[in-house]
């Protein structure tokens, strides 16, 4: 078969609703743009655990520790199962991490913004994670079986930090004047980058067609962004919360919502390395890469040294 | 700098007893015993997993029907004896990998085979040796985390959200009316 009836074979495929497994024909950008959405999303859950790690020790009860505590830990185990999902198509764990730790490889514009109040944690577990939801629910229908299979995974566990996110705010919502502050300081530095989560706008985004006719994708950016605002913004505004834009209101009329410019030049600042805490984030990442490799020698020493005494 | 690159263990888990096993993911580990220790420590967290497998992925056999083409029982005999093999199979329109029954099958190529023909709409398979499985229920594998079918953590009753968000409606609503 030549490439052009192996590529309608493998369209006709997609449209019939068939997931691709790895052993499968698929076309070279197939692979190409499955690897490079896969990976930023692993390295995504890996700096993830950074920012929201940073209240561990000042979380306000042992309760809410350990339940940021099985939340950082349950970002560790997505960042596994996502780059298992890459490994599928080739690419090697060195190689993935090595692309992270030399900067070569972009994640989430999200995770380099600093947290700096306990409403941070609450605003992350909510609103972030509802907009990694969104676009992850929809990544569980997409044609590639092992991207699939991760989301599926994930998407049962994000549906707890979202609901575990959303009861500090609630909390923190209807406590004193000094808290609900805190919760209304948090959503203005945290709305924008959010909304920025998911993407260039759709006239910016040159892979959009072609990632939604191999079903990778069913809704666009622009699609994902409206669901977030028209599902948060009446609870945000329940609790008393504002988000931090004038502009944004229900437009009867369209029946959607209207919000105010997003800076997208922000965003390409901040997935280029030049956000708030870029630096740090990859800092962390390499010290703890660095500081544990005693114990990634000893393991190969210890199996090295059974193997030669034959006991196993 | 060591390599980190170590051997992928396939991950097997038991969603409840008596359940049948499927597919979770893969670990990187240096021997089976640290594979069934990180398996525990991602697969069996959240998820209430009751029992994991971990294979090592060279002798997984994987397959696609279209990788498989036309299935053609003749795949030539083997020297080898009959062994016993793990099928783990794709088909209709589940996504994953779940337990078919084991075959009988002198080799993991005439395994994948009759694996793929016991069943019509079978889209990929996985078959493997059933010596190559280190269980977490085993007498002989030393695992540090033992199951742990309850996590208040994963209890939709620990974050009573919905009804959280009636009381606050409800006191809305009644200062609207005084």
């Amino acid at each position: 078969m030549d490439q052009l009836a192996k590529l309608a074979a493998f369209e006709a495929r997609i449209a019939r609703g068939e997931t691709i497994e790895p052993g499968d024909w698929m076309p070279d950008e197939y692979r190409r743009q499955l690897l490079r959405m896969m990976s930023q999303h692993a390295h995504s859950e890996i700096v993830g655990m950074l920012p929201e790690g940073a209240w561990i020790t000042r979380a306000p009860s042992l309760k809410r520790k350990l339940v940021l505590l099985a939340k950082v830990q349950d970002e560790a185990g997505h960042g596994q199962y996502l780059y298992d999902a890459a490994e599928s198509l080739g690419a090697t764990r060195e190689e993935l991490i090595d692309a992270l730790h030399t900067g070569r490889a972009k994640y989430a514009n999200v995770f380099n913004y600093p947290t700096r109040s306990w409403a941070d944690v609450g605003i992350i577990g909510w609103l972030v994670d509802f907009a990694a939801i969104l676009n992850q629910s929809m990544l569980a229908k997409c044609s590639y079986g092992p991207y699939a299979r991760a989301m599926l995974r994930i998407c049962s566990e994000e549906t707890f930090h979202k609901k575990q996110g959303q009861e500090i705010v609630i909390t923190l919502a209807r406590g004193t004047s000094e808290q609900r502050a805190m919760a209304q300081d948090g959503l203005d530095r945290w709305w924008w980058p959010t909304l920025m989560q998911f993407g260039y706008p759709d006239s910016e985004s040159p892979h959009t067609a072609t990632l939604k006719r191999w079903g990778i994708k069913t809704k666009t950016n622009d699609e994902l962004r409206e669901i977030f605002i028209k599902e948060i913004v009446p609870e945000l505004r329940l609790l008393g919360l504002e988000p931090p834009d004038p502009e944004l209101r229900f437009d009867e009329a369209t029946g959607s919502w209207r919000h105010g410019p997003i800076d997208f030049d922000e965003l390409k600042r901040v997935v280029n390395g030049n956000g708030p805490c870029n630096k740090e984030r990859l800092a962390a990442r390499i010290k703890a890469h660095e500081e544990g490799a005693w114990v990634r020698e000893a393991l190969v020493a210890y199996n090295a040294k059974r193997e030669l005494s034959g006991v196993h | 700098m060591t390599s980190t690159q170590w051997p992928v263990y396939q991950v097997f888990e038991r969603p409840a007893p008596g359940r049948p096993m499927r597919a979770g993911g893969s670990v990187h580990a240096v021997d089976a015993e640290t594979a069934l220790q990180n398996a525990w420590a991602v697969y069996g967290r959240r998820p209430t997993a009751v029992c994991l497998w971990v294979v090592p992925r060279r002798l997984v056999l994987m397959k696609t029907r279209e990788e498989l083409g036309g299935l053609s029982p003749d795949l030539g005999t083997r020297a080898e004896s009959d062994q016993t093999f793990c099928v783990f199979r794709r088909s209709g329109s589940k996504l994953v990998y779940d337990e078919g029954p084991q075959v009988v099958a002198p080799s993991a190529e005439q395994a994948m085979v009759r694996a793929f023909n016991d069943v019509e709409d079978c889209f990929a398979c996985w078959v493997f040796p059933s010596t190559a499985v280190t269980s977490s229920e085993s007498q002989t594998a030393e695992c540090a985390f033992a199951p742990q079918p309850y996590k208040w953590f994963r209890d939709h009753k620990s974050f009573p959200i919905v009804a959280l968000l009636r009381e606050i409606r409800a006191d809305a609503a009644e200062s609207n009316h005084a």
